[in-house]
């Protein structure tokens, strides 16, 4: 039997990235398919293309085995593919009904809204969705405005259901039936496609699962027979690191015998930085213990903070940085990396526990998540980026004037010692590209000497030169007596850098304490295995 | 700098265009195109009597421009220039008349502080309504504007009615000693065009060479990335509308203390909502502000020269063109002026 959808070679480009990279996927009637993959692997974009929202630079897609050009979500809504967006498409002030049939065609003018209501609701027991046809949107859950967006896209047979990360924004409540919804489906012949990076949801619901990652596909795998913990790695590169060594020790022995010396110093790393928070047992065999005398920089003793505008919030946080670490703290995605942050920087506010931080707020060097969000304000120019946070003091204001001399003076040297590609420095922000942005953000913010670094996905985006570069001035810092925080959801990053790795999940922090099967026991904490 | 000259550049250029559809619709409507256009000329500067009347109102028109570049530097959205023009004209009336026995020097900068206050007051109702209740400044800003046209109209019928006027319609003039002095008592042209061009330099200092400036736009431009920096956001958008109100309070201040010495029952006359298309015109840059407003007030000065004038036997020019004039200069500046291409990344 050939697969229902079949999609080859799928390239797709962003400007200069390089969003999927010859992409093939397959899908089964009757199967719920999950797509995996952290933040920006392709997910969406891969899931666009086959609903008709994106147009391919390269590549096929062959519905029933026939290949098919899909210019716009009609032409895939004929074919039978339907789609659940991540954010809601809805009219608040409409009912129901209305919204369930506002882009249908073939809704007459004249149909009243007694008609509009009894097909909706015909349409709502058919897939025994329980949902309103008369309530307003504005007055419904989250949970049933799902189901509303449900019975849009199931509104005519569809064959394909593609669902983009459906369970982020409901309550664990709602994620059951939504579960049973899905199927349901499945079992009436509909294939599924779950787009998540919440391993325990692909565990419980999918069939089978594709995993992406930097736009690559790393392979098809029935969901029974892979281990969760090795879905983790594939989807966060630590299954490349895994190989890696494996190559290496296939290779020759000296290179084996030097990898193996390297994870005996990690595991001596990890035993030092277990016993700092227990009983004062120092060894002096490793690089910690030099820094071990030195002075605390963080110290948070069971914290918890609210839980604000992005949840999580932290739960009994245990964490301590002295001068000279570079903590890495692994996880996936929304699992709390705010709140650490927000916590750390003040700007979220503690409701239990105990926390200190030894360093002023300009002693913070804090590189964003979102460089364009968070850190840089785009229309500005490069020198007022420059000086986004110390413009007050001198040399650049003297009195409250700025003294512009001094900032452009300032800009142009950062622009010469971290080779930021600019026009000049008086060139907005926004003209830059996605790397120079972040490599302005960098320079910023490591510039002088911080006691305190707080790093979240330093190098998302950047090329592999801006990425060496980036991590080379991280361990500088550290070396140079900083205490770096190193938050990424990028293994290979936490394991290259760190010299003791902690995992969030939920807003719980754990500490990853053998040596053993290390990038194991991280996967497995980052899937949320307890003790 | 180089921004206010690129800003200059595309005004310039928006406004021959605007000069142009001006043309274009007379002709279709029959009015010869150079007899327009001479009588236009001459109703704007045709000596010193015409150009000083354009520089009057030119001067409220830059005041007010002022304060909504500012607000919107901010991302203050205060459309409501035209309420606190209001209020300031009435607070500088209110108190210019009482100031009879005061030393000018005394009581002149009274009566502009009394409206700059007034000014500043009625857009920190907006800002309270913005910051505590959730109120987009939108919408509150303009309704302020109808409840400052009536309170103008209470007070000119009640408190501060003239008793020798008849109607009731007027208040008394102001104190000879709270008026602005003038600069050319022929043309009846005062200080506070001056005042208004120390406004636009203070402003440009302001929002360019101070640390309090750079901050109003980094909030104005990314709030989220203003709070990590640990900049006070909601104290630079109160800060942001109250100087905003400050501003367009002044302008109406001036206008009584300059030009008019008193109120009438309807004493606006759109200058706040023209205000926003000076601005727009500048793209918020306050050197471009002082040809963006000069531009506005030779549209005003010019057509009504028009609508008084003889044009080869044809009808009287209507007002409406001006205003289809102004539109399509807003328009214009709005298609030369798009937001600048973004890169590729999402």
């Amino acid at each position: 039997m050939p697969p229902l959808v079949e999609l080859r070679g799928i390239e797709k480009r962003f400007g200069g990235i390089r969003a999927l990279a010859g992409v093939s996927f397959e899908l089964c009637a009757g199967e719920i398919h999950a797509l995996l993959g952290e933040n920006g692997a392709g997910k969406s974009t891969l899931m666009r293309i086959l609903f008709g929202l994106l147009r391919t630079d390269a590549g096929d897609i062959r519905i029933d085995g026939r290949t098919v050009t899909l210019h716009r979500p009609e032409d895939a809504r004929r074919l039978g593919i339907g789609m659940v967006h991540q954010h809601f498409m809805l009219v608040e002030r409409m009912s129901v009904a209305e919204n369930v049939l506002l882009g249908d065609r073939g809704a007459g003018f004249w149909r009243t809204p007694a008609s509009l209501r009894r097909r909706a609701a015909e349409a709502a027991a058919r897939l025994g969705l329980d949902v309103d046809p008369h309530a307003l949107v504005e007055q419904l859950s989250v949970g049933q405005r799902q189901r509303v967006e449900l019975l849009k896209a199931l509104r005519r047979p569809v064959r394909v259901l593609i669902l983009d990360e459906p369970t982020a924004v409901l309550t664990p409540g709602e994620i059951e039936p939504l579960f049973a919804t899905l199927r349901r489906l499945r079992d009436s012949g509909c294939a599924v496609v779950f787009i998540s990076h919440k391993l325990g949801e692909i565990s419980t619901l999918c069939d089978r699962v594709t995993v992406l990652r930097r736009g690559q596909s790393l392979g098809t795998f029935p969901v029974a027979d892979t281990p969760i913990e090795r879905l983790a790695g594939m989807m966060l590169g630590a299954e490349e690191q895994v190989e890696n060594r494996k190559s290496k020790v296939e290779i020759g022995s000296v290179e084996s015998s030097k990898r193996r010396n390297d994870e005996r110093s990690k595991s001596q790393i990890v035993e030092a930085g277990k016993t700092e928070t227990g009983n004062e047992k120092t060894t002096s065999a490793t690089g910690v213990a030099q820094h071990a005398e030195a002075d605390v920089i963080v110290d948070m003793r069971a914290v918890s903070s609210e839980s604000g505008e992005r949840p999580p919030g932290l739960e009994r946080v245990d964490l301590c940085l002295r001068a000279g670490d570079l903590i890495g703290v692994a996880g996936v995605d929304g699992n709390g990396q705010a709140a650490l942050i927000e916590t750390l920087l003040g700007l979220r506010r503690v409701t239990a526990g105990d926390l200190r931080v030894a360093a002023a707020p300009h002693e913070i060097a804090h590189v964003a998540d979102d460089r364009q969000r968070e850190a840089l304000v785009l229309p500005l120019s490069v020198a007022e980026n420059a000086v986004l946070k110390m413009h007050a003091r001198p040399p650049f204001a003297r009195r409250g004037v700025l003294r512009w001399p001094a900032v452009r003076g300032f800009a142009r040297e950062l622009i010469g010692q971290y080779d930021i590609r600019a026009r000049s420095e008086r060139a907005q922000a926004v003209e830059l590209s996605g790397g120079n942005q972040q490599k302005l953000v960098v320079a910023r913010e490591l510039h002088g000497r911080p006691r305190l670094v707080l790093a979240v996905n330093p190098t998302r985006g950047l090329d592999l030169g801006a990425t060496r570069y980036v991590r080379a001035r991280l361990l500088e810092a550290a070396r140079r007596g900083a205490a770096v925080l190193l938050v990424s959801t990028d293994l290979d990053e936490i394991l290259e850098l760190s010299h003791r790795v902690f995992v969030l999940y939920r807003g719980r922090l754990r500490q990853a304490e053998t040596a053993d099967g290390l990038v194991q026991r991280i996967a497995a904490l980052m899937a949320g295995a307890t003790a | 700098m180089r921004h206010a000259v690129r800003a200059l550049g595309a005004s310039m250029a928006a406004a021959a265009a605007g000069i142009a559809v001006l043309l274009a619709v007379a002709w279709l409507c029959g009015y010869p195109p150079a007899a327009v256009l001479r009588v236009f000329a001459q109703s704007v500067a045709g000596g010193a009597d015409r150009l000083s009347a354009t520089l009057l109102v030119a001067c409220p028109l830059l005041l007010t421009g002022l304060g909504v570049c500012v607000a919107f530097r901010c991302g203050v959205w205060n459309i409501g220039a035209e309420g606190q023009y209001l209020v300031g004209a009435l607070a500088a009336c209110a108190v210019g008349i009482h100031l009879g026995t005061w030393p000018a020097w005394v009581a002149a900068p009274l009566t502009l502080l009394a409206g700059v206050v007034a000014g500043a007051i009625w857009a920190g109702l907006a800002a309270w309504l913005k910051l505590a209740r959730r109120v987009q400044e939108v919408l509150s800003t303009i309704l302020l504007n109808f409840v400052a046209i009536q309170l103008v109209a209470i007070m000119v019928h009640g408190p501060l009615a003239d008793p020798l006027s008849a109607q009731r319609d007027t208040t008394s003039s102001i104190a000879a000693a709270a008026r602005l002095p003038l600069l050319s008592s022929r043309h009846g042209l005062h200080a506070g065009v001056a005042i208004a061009l120390l406004a636009a330099v203070g402003a440009w200092f302001f929002l360019r060479h101070t640390v309090p400036g750079l901050r109003l736009r980094i909030v104005g431009a990314n709030p989220i990335a203003a709070r990590l920096a640990r900049l006070p956001v909601t104290g630079y958008t109160a800060g942001a509308f109250l100087l905003s109100g400050a501003l367009a309070g002044l302008a109406g201040a001036v206008e009584i203390a300059g030009n008019s010495y008193y109120l009438t029952a309807r004493y606006g006359a759109g200058y706040g909502y023209t205000a926003i298309a000076v601005a727009m015109l500048a793209r918020l840059s306050p050197p471009a502000i002082v040809p963006a407003a000069l531009f506005f007030a030779m549209l005003d000065t010019g057509v009504r020269g028009l609508q008084h004038a003889d044009l080869e036997g044809a009808a009287s020019f209507p007002t409406t063109l001006t205003f289809a004039a102004q539109g399509g200069v807003v328009l214009l500046v709005a298609w030369l002026a798009g937001p600048p291409k973004r890169t590729g990344e999402t």
